[in-house]
């Protein structure tokens, strides 16, 4: 019985191991499908916010996971706002006053151009299991696909969510919908993926929706209008100087 | 009875020119006291009615849970439309929409959180008298990137006339946005939570600023009778029901929960303040008027056996209180006019101690005036008396029980 109720253990505790181990997989296989070395898009943000909606355009660079410039094209309000993100750092420029400000300290939590994004999210950076513990928790069918949903726990205290539940298309590897919550336990943001494109061998999703659950009545969606991958940028690009030219 | 109470005041003159003395002062505080209170609390309620709450305000329902946090985006939509709608009452003399904000406002190197005002500059000369209060420069004009400064904050943060400020805010949507704004004139409005952390710019660059076109966060009304605001904000309540079924609200100044706050602690402390100054003086009338029936106890004696009838007696001690309290009060009240008359047109000048002070969130001048009234003067007078003749009840009542066989006794 005692040798029963050892192995029962053993095999528990393997099972578990073998768990996390596919999280980390499924999270590395999403990484593969996600991240170029270069990117450049053209996207559209359409901001329901109370009973308004308000739509933007936008081109955006982007280098690996770390940088990225993005220039605002309308409305007219917008036209000319550039930003620069460069590893943790952040800067907008306001062609309004001509000035390059850098997004620090508060301002970091704050909401991107009125969406439901903050610019932590516009942020995050680097590679998601260096701050996370992923487990595969179970499996679910998400808008018909199958999914793995895997649970990602915060292993450092300085991090904007605690914890994510990622649904991953299982044939794809590409994720379906996260939910982030805050070390509290309560659900921040819902974000949900879809209209998955295939780029060579991999796989991207060209629509974004984001919402914000401590906003009211509000949700973005991104709906990227062009995308081309792994092509040369200029390395000046991503540099402070860029902003004002 | 008159020559008789009269006598008895002259009998011992130090002792009734000293209780005399402690009614007249303490007539002469409350006087003053209260003259220098109702200034310093009509001062309070003036400004926070025309810088705060007007004497009625239309105002977001959800703006009004979160005022403290200027929520931009619980705003007033088409705001002239619902001015239209006050316009229409006929107790109603100005509507004026406005948009507050906050800012954090950077120059060389230096941040501070401070309150943007949004305003129509040609109708503010009615309500916050900004035209009066400006000195050095001009007032902003409508569709120019400009503001007027306080002057505690532009000496704080070393601007002058003429200087640039560029404003970094969030729109009511949430974007980052900002404007180069150039100061056109200083004000100085004696109160530190407006020179010290407030600016006001003309209301359609706050529109652009914010990305609140035709929008307002609240419209400012004056009406003919302040007092009756509450009766006019429920006719406008009723109205914005009708138009915009629970969107939008009307509150008079009376209604502001704060300001009832200030008030209701206003009237506690000074009627506190004022019968506890009144009240300690009467017991040196109550001491005197006792000392005086002990000392005379055999003339009481004498006075029953001859017949004099117990109302009488009273009546006595009664009177010679009554008539220093009189004169005492007349005194306290001449003194107390004088300090009051000096302190409402002269003031007390706390300007240099706020400056050190962090900043009072309350509009407060820092020069305390007082309010000069003669109804003021007239109630201390009547009070100082008041008080004498019923702190001459007790012994009074002591002469008029005395018996005459037991008086004759005392020696």
């Amino acid at each position: 019985m005692k040798k029963t109720l050892f192995t029962l253990a053993i095999a528990a505790w393997l099972a578990g191991a073998v768990l996390a181990a596919t999280g980390a997989e499924i999270i590395r296989k999403v990484d593969e499908n996600l991240i170029y070395k270069s990117a450049r898009m053209e996207a559209k943000m359409i901001i329901h916010i109370w009973s308004e909606v308000r739509t933007k355009t936008m081109r955006t660079y982007q280098k690996g996971r770390e940088s990225s410039f993005s220039v605002f094209l309308s409305p007219p309000r917008d036209q000319g706002v550039k930003y620069l993100k460069l590893k943790d750092n952040m800067w907008i420029y306001l062609p309004d006053v001509d000035k390059t400000i850098k997004i620090a300290g508060h301002m970091l939590r704050q909401s991107m151009m009125g969406s439901d994004l903050s610019y932590e999210d516009a942020l995050e950076s680097g590679d998601l299991l260096d701050k996370y513990t992923a487990t595969l928790v179970s499996e679910e069918v998400v808008k018909q696909r199958p999914c793995f949903v895997v649970d990602l726990t915060a292993r450092v205290k300085e991090i904007t969510y605690y914890r994510r539940l990622v649904w991953v298309d299982k044939e794809l590897f590409v994720p379906v919908r996260e939910e982030l919550f805050a070390m509290s336990g309560k659900k921040l943001k819902v974000m949900t993926l879809g209209n998955v494109q295939k780029y060579g061998s991999r796989y991207y999703p060209l629509y974004m929706s984001m919402r914000n659950l401590l906003r009211q009545n509000t949700l973005t969606e991104l709906i990227i209008t062009k995308a081309e991958f792994d092509l040369s940028l200029p390395a000046e690009m991503f540099t402070q100087s860029s902003l004002t030219k | 009875m008159f020559k008789i109470a009269l006598r008895n005041i002259f009998r011992n003159k130090r002792r009734s020119v000293l209780t005399g003395l402690s009614i007249a002062v303490a007539v002469m505080i409350a006087v003053y006291l209260w003259s220098l209170i109702s200034g310093i609390m009509d001062d309070l309620f003036d400004n926070m009615i025309r810088l705060n709450y007007g004497h009625v305000r239309i105002l977001n329902t959800d703006y009004v849970k979160r005022e403290r946090l200027l929520p931009l985006e619980a705003n007033i939509k088409d705001y002239q439309a619902v001015a239209r709608l006050a316009d229409a009452d006929r107790n109603v003399t100005l509507t004026v929409g406005r948009i507050k904000f906050g800012v954090l406002l950077e120059y060389k190197g230096k941040n501070k959180p401070v309150f943007g005002t949004g305003i129509v500059p040609e109708n503010e000369s009615p309500i916050s008298h900004l035209d009066q209060k400006i000195v050095e420069g001009r007032m902003i004009e409508m569709g120019k990137e400009e503001m007027n400064l306080g002057a505690s904050l532009a000496r704080e943060l070393g601007l002058k006339l003429g200087d640039t400020l560029t404003v970094v805010t969030q729109t009511a949507y949430g974007s980052i946005t900002a404007m180069n704004l150039k100061i056109v004139g200083i004000f100085s409005y004696g109160v530190q939570s407006m020179d010290k952390t407030t600016f006001f710019i003309p209301l359609d660059r706050a529109q652009k600023l914010l990305d609140l076109e035709n929008s307002a966060t609240e419209i400012f009304i004056f009406i003919k009778d302040k007092n009756k605001g509450p009766e006019v904000a429920k006719e406008i309540r009723a109205k914005l029901d009708l138009a915009y079924p629970g969107k939008y609200m009307a509150k008079a100044w009376q209604e502001q929960e704060l300001l009832y706050f200030y008030m209701v602690i206003a009237r506690n402390v000074y009627a506190g303040l004022y019968f506890l100054v009144l009240f300690l003086a009467s017991f040196t009338i109550l001491n005197t008027m006792f000392m005086s029936v002990l000392e005379r106890t055999k003339e009481i004696g004498m006075m029953k056996a001859l017949g004099m009838k117990n109302r009488q007696v009273m009546g006595i001690v009664m009177l010679e209180a009554l008539l220093i309290g009189t004169i005492a009060s007349f005194i306290g009240a001449i003194w107390g006019s004088g300090i009051a008359y000096y302190l409402a047109t002269r003031g007390l000048d706390f300007t240099a101690t706020f400056e050190t002070m962090g900043t009072i969130n309350f509009p407060i001048s820092s020069v305390y005036h007082a309010l000069f009234s003669w109804g003021i003067v007239f109630f201390g007078f009547c009070m100082g008396i008041l008080f004498s003749v019923a702190a001459a009840v007790p012994p009074a009542l002591r002469a008029a029980k005395m018996e005459p066989t037991e008086s004759l006794k005392e020696i």
